[in-house]
């Protein structure tokens, strides 16, 4: 029996019309032939698949933080504790992207007056350290000598003075003009340290008031752990992450910087920051929760 | 391959970078959500390294290694939720959905064949896009390449071979 050429089996399967005289031959062909109504059929399956599949489009590489929290899960680094610096210079090189991007966003305000100011806090203090405990990308190692040490500190403290009093302004003259915009309860995450405790755990709000967006936490259930900080970030649904802040006693209130939308960063989360000076996520998630 | 199962970080590191994306691909389109389909690619891949003892590179490649197992923790996952859902039904007196088991294989077919598509040769990429996306006929993209027609005809056959066997040869549904 003489088979039909098989790139016009695969023609038919891919649903194009062949040339009449062809395609009626092929027809009569298929009708005996069970090898090559198989051929069209596990051809068929195959355009199915590859129709659907967008070639691809969608698929994003997993972020590095991602790779962080797998690398520490498995204790990667030469068998030091989860707080040893073998493999942290990786993990400073993966956040420090994130980091990096909100710099940049952030770099003409350097020279005027700063339009969100606890970003800058965490970002200035966070910048130095890369340089100081391992290899660090070049534009960290950049930033950490246009920073003297103890700038940071004092942009935090001069900034954390002016975040303090515009708070004040807010309560005192304009308590009325805060509108709550979303809520978010704070679950346990299941892979981190209190995966096995149930329910809510804290909340977020995303509120808004004169000042701009912020969000405020409140997550006293959060066990007490001498030497360690709780840190507030925002993930987008791309996967980069922004910090906010610590926690002071489960508590917290931060000004979403300008060029973060909430549209985008949904998620708060808080990690279990050890005082190693690393301004790259732990990987350590405590809990986490969506605005809604 | 060898390195990973000896135990060398880099392999998996390696791994990582190259189906991560695939793992979260298949955890984004099953699950719904960017957090969830990262808590899955971490699993995974944490999963993965500690039964690194299981891998057997003659029984097919990592990609469809990993894979598995990326199905297996889905399963997990709705094996859970359907629990939970039976729970509820029951309180409610109605009947629970259906696990939905066949579909996550199915995404997985399309995602690794997302993937390769994006592997193929030049031309047999392009050449699959003008087809799907484009909607072309076979003589209209040869008229709009330049490409000469049994060219054309050859691209699609031999990239939907290399497509198909991925599922069938690979083992990547199985």
């Amino acid at each position: 029996m003489q088979h039909p050429d098989p790139d016009d089996l695969t023609l038919l399967a891919m649903g194009e019309p062949i040339d009449s005289p062809v395609d009626t031959s092929i027809d009569a062909h298929l009708a005996e032939c069970e090898q090559c109504r198989a051929e069209v059929e596990s051809m068929r399956r195959t355009v199915e698949l590859a129709e659907l599949s967008n070639f691809g489009e969608g698929t994003r590489q997993p972020g590095e933080h991602i790779w962080n929290a797998i690398a520490a899960e498995l204790g990667f680094g030469a068998g030091r504790t989860r707080n040893g610096s073998a493999h942290r210079p990786q993990a400073a090189a993966g956040t420090e992207w994130d980091v990096d991007r909100v710099t940049a966003a952030d770099a003409p305000a350097e020279t005027t007056t700063p339009p969100s100011p606890t970003l800058r806090a965490v970002s200035g203090t966070a910048t130095p350290t890369p340089a100081a405990t391992g290899p660090a990308p070049d534009a960290a190692a950049a930033r950490a000598r246009r920073w003297p040490r103890w700038a940071a500190p004092m942009a935090a403290l001069v900034i954390g003075v002016a975040l303090g009093a515009g708070v004040l302004v807010v309560a005192q003259n304009r308590s009325d003009s805060v509108t709550v915009e979303a809520t978010a309860p704070l679950t346990s995450v299941p892979t981190g340290p209190l995966s096995h405790v149930p329910g809510q755990l804290g909340r977020a709000e995303l509120v808004v008031t004169n000042q701009g967006q912020q969000v405020r936490v409140s997550a006293s259930d959060l066990p007490s752990m001498p030497g360690t900080s709780y840190e507030v970030w925002l993930f987008g649904d791309d996967g980069r992450m922004v910090s906010l802040g610590s926690l002071d006693q489960g508590q917290g209130q931060f000004t979403v910087p300008d060029d973060i939308s909430t549209q985008e960063y949904r998620t708060v989360d808080i990690s279990d920051e050890l005082p190693d000076g690393n301004p790259a996520h732990s990987g350590i998630s405590m809990v986490r929760g969506s605005f809604s | 391959m060898e390195k990973f199962r000896a135990g060398d970080e880099a392999a998996l590191r390696q791994a990582f970078d190259r189906y991560g994306g695939m793992v979260h691909r298949v955890g984004l389109l099953r699950l719904g959500n960017h957090h969830d389909a990262e808590e899955l690619v971490q699993q995974v891949f944490v999963r993965a390294w500690k039964g690194r003892q299981g891998f057997n590179p003659e029984r097919g490649s990592l990609g469809s290694w990993l894979l598995g197992i990326t199905r297996r923790q889905i399963a997990d996952r709705y094996a859970a939720l359907d629990r939970d859902r039976r729970v509820l039904a029951a309180a409610q007196n109605t009947a629970p959905p259906e696990a939905d088991v066949k579909s996550v294989d199915r995404v997985v077919d399309r995602v690794v064949i997302g993937d390769e598509l994006n592997r193929l040769p030049d031309e047999q990429r392009m050449v699959l896009r003008l087809a799907f996306y484009g909607d072309l006929s076979h003589s209209e993209i040869a008229a709009t390449t330049g490409i000469p027609i049994g060219t054309v005809k050859s691209h699609i056959r031999r990239a939907l071979i290399h497509l198909r066997k991925l599922w069938e040869v690979d083992g990547a549904t199985s």
